[in-house]
């Protein structure tokens, strides 16, 4: 059954600025305790380590990813449904915008202690 | 209307209370109806919110003098471990549920829920759970671990009773209820609407209880899950939680508090979605900012589910991780203020009325904006390590809970009151109530965060003089029996009310949404006609909307063949696709939910034999119940009233049961995912790794059961295909049938013959938890597979009613999925980490 037809997909898409901030916590918080665990990165050896620099990159690619989606809520508009009304496809679109700016900041909030703290201290 | 009719509008309201109708007498057992089942939940939950309220009581009375002897401290670890199971468990999420039964159909112009029967069962569950905790309590054998049953404390060396069994056993029982809960909703909010009722359009309650209902739907599996463990652990020594055999205490942590915090907002949502129904009304203007609501709604919802480790703050996390969990714990506070300043602003730009519920409500906005603040402070690592397990931390989550729930629930019990008795509330009393409570609540609770300050911890029965704690204890005790008089007020008021208050006019707050447009109180089938709605205020907006309900000239007006109808729509545009048939009263939830209260109950005393007799025919009853689902013919498309003709809800593709069978699969996959977080956690993180052997079975087998549940699924398809098609899906369903037969089997044999005893390591339980798992969805595969056989045998399927198949192709597809993960990743994973702990 294909989820457009019966409106899953469009319920997604409003949701999918919060659903790439969920990615990117679960990533970050198994990412770097796995990553801990299993290389052996002194307390004191800063933020230059393969750790902090995969949680980055981590970031940087939840960040593109962000910026892809905003770029396509920019660009194109909701699908209509079929019998839609142009209010319900403006209302979806608010929406949808608004999760994303709401999760891109989530995300920028998220990304700052990964560069001013060490990972495995504690 | 002319007097012919008027008569004839009468002869159909009288066909649509017949069958809408519940028997009398004990047939009320069988009820289904969302009003009757929606008030139970609310008078059950409000019975015990006041066995929860005298608990406190008992509590204050302890703590109010330093060296008190009132309580021993074993009666006192019973007391606070069941007023705070009580209030949360049995109090607050079933209020939730009963307001969430009662109002949402009428909210959506619906007639029912999607689900009735499920709701019915939901009840039974959390009737007989809650029922559970409190006999128990009765016979001095109450849990006393505290609400949240930290392992090792709750594991059965030091907790060696049915104390904790009771918990966990009552509590999953309860959560049974919400489950249901959780899957009824969404797919209520989403299928079940009036006509014209898009996304845009529907009241904010809604959109609060689609969320909430979709949090619980996540929520609650990883609790239902740490439950099992710890039972399993408890009962038969799988040392899931037992540090020396592999296990983790912290383990139990993270699966609890993964439902621990969202469970906050789950109950502070539903409460905002009165509020921003009430405000509205009182402002006489719409909401202001309603798609951003509707953003903050579910920025709220995702965000709320990467807090739960600011409770662990102290139990030893790298500090990485404490400040991830602290930014998310500080950023949620962006989505609650975005729903505030909405509705200061709606208040700012409208011409608000002074009422009752508006008193009320203010006491909201101040008590609960008190208790963000104190924990946006409590976000913050260096301050959660001081003010952690003391009364500081009592007193902010008393602000959070009162402030953010009891205290609109209030307004909403004034603002609701018309509506659902006929009964206008007394402005008098309700103002009495409203200032005992508020005074009482301030007079416990806001210096209580000074008495944690001072460093009084949480949980002790009793302490000191002179440790600057006396006073502020007598205060808080003396605070707590003003508040008990205030809600006693509030009681006593309520009764009046109900017995002998004046009678209301219709729409006594001149409210816009649809549910005011009812009798008060509602007729059993809501709406003499479902209305085609053009805004988001239709009482507001469309003038004649209460005339055209009552005289019929909405969607379904007229009962056929004694059928309960309500409409279906499309998801996202609220426009009609499907007439739904509503099932009529049944005994069958209250037998369900009675057999499993036997399978629980056999567990609680250690009597297997009846727990494994009340899971089968449980099971044969529940497949009872989905025999006498359906139709058993096809139908043509029907009038469903304003001049459209739209088909039954079994020959479309969309029906609720789809929906339903997709959430509840959402459920199965969070359980899932919590399961692998469970095993991977434990080899990631717990000593004692790795354990003296891995599964040690032929490669072959497993190639076997994830070769047998991919044909079944794939037989499955074909079967949905083949249907369609117009060819008989006698084979194929056979050939599911027995694929998953085999991959029951192959795994059976693999959990007997290639894995430890699960006693003797964590490795060896978690794997034969995950592996027993797949066994059940596999041999589950296989009974629907027989079960869709016999039913297109006897005439139940056809090309045009396909969904049996179809939802049962969704279950064995999740099968196959689940069973090769895990399949991989037990055998896959000794040859890759084997060595490493």
């Amino acid at each position: 059954m294909k989820a457009r037809g019966v409106g899953a997909a469009a319920l997604i898409r409003m949701s999918a600025g919060a659903i790439v901030w969920v990615s990117a916590f679960v990533v970050l918080y198994s990412g770097y305790s796995l990553g801990c665990q299993n290389l052996d990165i002194a307390a004191d050896a800063g933020l230059a380590n393969p750790v902090t620099l995969a949680l980055v990159v981590v970031v940087l690619v939840h960040g593109a990813v962000m910026i892809w989606l905003f770029s396509r809520w920019y660009r194109r508009p909701v699908m209509a449904q079929p019998g839609e009304p142009d209010a319900s496809q403006i209302f979806r679109h608010r929406v949808e915008g608004l999760v994303l700016l709401m999760s891109s900041a989530a995300l920028v909030f998220l990304a700052f202690p990964v560069l001013m703290i060490p990972p495995c201290v504690g | 209307m002319s007097s012919e009719n008027a008569d004839l509008n009468q002869t159909r309201l009288e066909a649509l209370s017949a069958a809408f109708a519940t028997p009398p007498g004990w047939g009320r057992l069988a009820a289904v109806n969302h009003s009757i089942i929606g008030l139970r939940f609310i008078a059950t939950s409000l019975v015990f919110f006041v066995i929860g309220g005298l608990l406190s009581m008992l509590i204050r009375a302890q703590l109010a003098i330093p060296g008190n002897r009132f309580l021993d401290h074993d009666s006192y670890n019973q007391i606070f471990t069941m007023h705070g199971t009580v209030m949360m468990f049995l109090f607050a999420i079933p209020l939730i549920e009963g307001l969430a039964l009662y109002f949402i159909p009428k909210y959506l112009g619906a007639r029912d829920l999607s689900f009735p029967r499920l709701s019915a069962f939901g009840y039974w569950c959390y009737l007989f759970g809650g029922a559970t905790l409190l006999l128990a309590m009765f016979a001095g054998v109450a849990p006393d671990s505290g609400w949240f049953m930290y392992t090792p404390l709750s594991s059965g060396e030091y907790s060696p009773g049915i104390n904790a069994d009771v918990w966990l056993i009552g509590v999953t029982f309860v959560e049974v209820s919400a489950i249901a809960f959780g899957i009824e909703l969404v797919a209520t909010v989403l299928k079940v609407r009036t006509g014209g009722m898009s996304l845009n359009r529907m009241p904010l309650f809604g959109w609060y209880i689609l969320i909430t209902a979709l949090m619980m739907v996540v929520g609650f599996p990883p609790l239902i899950l740490g439950s099992i463990l710890l039972e399993l652990e408890r009962a038969f020594g799988w040392p899931f939680f037992d540090v020396a055999l592999g296990g983790d205490p912290l383990l139990w942590q993270h699966l609890f508090w993964l439902f621990g915090h969202p469970e906050v907002y789950i109950i502070f949502l539903p409460a905002a979605g009165a509020v921003s129904m009430m405000i509205p009304t009182f402002a006489r203007r719409p909401i202001v900012g309603y798609p951003w609501i509707v953003a903050a709604i579910i920025g709220t919802g995702f965000i709320s589910f990467g807090l739960w480790v600011h409770h662990m703050f102290t139990v030893g996390i790298p500090q990485l991780a404490l400040v991830f969990f602290s930014a998310a714990s500080m950023f949620v506070a962006v989505p609650t203020a975005i729903q505030f300043f909405a509705w200061l602003a709606t208040l700012w730009k409208g011409r608000p009325v002074r009422s009752l519920p508006m008193l009320y409500l203010f006491g909201f906005l101040f008590t609960f904006v008190c208790g963000g603040l104190t924990g946006v402070m409590l976000a913050l690592v260096p301050f959660n390590w001081q003010a952690h397990d003391t009364h500081f931390v009592v007193a902010h989550l008393h602000f959070v809970l009162i402030g953010g729930f009891v205290f609109p629930l209030l307004a909403a019990a004034y603002y609701w009151l018309p509506l659902m008795s006929g009964r206008a509330p007394s402005e008098t009393m309700g103002k009495w109530g409203f200032w005992l409570i508020f005074i009482g609540f301030n007079l416990t609770f806001l210096h209580m965060h000074l008495t944690g300050l001072l460093g009084m911890p949480r949980r002790v029965y009793t302490y000191s003089t002179g440790l600057g704690w006396d006073g502020l204890n007598l205060v808080s005790s003396i605070g707590g029996f003003v508040l008990t008089i205030g809600f006693a007020m509030f009681f006593l008021d309520l009764v009046v009310r109900l017995w002998a208050g004046r009678n209301s006019e219709g729409n006594p707050w001149q409210a816009g949404t649809l549910e005011w447009s009812l009798a008060h109180p509602p007729a059993a089938y809501n709406f003499a006609s479902q209305p085609e709605v053009q805004s988001r205020e239709p009482l507001w907006e469309q003038q004649d909307i209460e005339r055209q309900i009552r005289d019929g000239e909405g969607y379904l007006p007229q009962v056929r063949h004694g059928w309960q109808e309500t409409l279906g729509v499309h998801a996202v545009t609220g426009k009609p696709d499907q007439i739904i048939l509503l099932p009529g009263p049944s005994y069958l939830p209250l037998i369900a939910a009675a057999l499993l209260g036997v399978f629980f109950l056999g567990f609680l005393f250690k009597l297997y034999w009846i727990s494994a007799v009340g899971a089968v025919v449980a099971l044969l009853v529940g497949l009872r119940w989905a025999w006498i689902t359906g139709l058993d013919r096809d139908w043509p498309k029907l009038d469903a009233g304003r001049g459209i003709e739209l088909p039954l809800h079994a020959q479309v593709r969309d029906a609720p049961g789809w929906w339903g069978m997709a959430v509840g699969l959402l459920v199965n996959g969070t359980f899932y995912i919590t399961l692998l977080f469970g095993y991977l956690y434990l080899w990631a993180v717990a000593p004692g790794w790795p354990p003296p052997t891995f599964i040690d079975s032929p490669i072959l087998l497993a190639f076997l059961s994830a070769l047998a549940i991919a044909v079944s699924a794939f037989a499955l398809d074909r079967s949905v295909r083949g249907n369609a098609d117009g060819r008989p899906p006698t084979l194929t369903l056979i050939v599911a049938l027995v694929s998953a037969l085999v991959a029951t089997i192959a795994l059976s044999v693999e959990l007997a013959t290639g894995i430890a005893p699960p006693s003797s390591h964590a490795y060896a339980a978690t794997t034969t938890f995950l592996l027993g798992y797949c066994a059940l969805h596999t041999g589950l595969t296989a009974v629907m597979s027989g079960h869709a056989l016999l039913r297109w045998r006897h005439g139940y399927i056809s090309p045009l009613r396909s969904l049996d198949l179809r939802v049962i192709r969704l279950w064995a597809g999740y099968t196959a999925v689940v069973t090769v993960i895990a399949l991989a990743l037990v055998h896959g994973l000794p040859k890759l980490l084997g060595g490493v702990a």
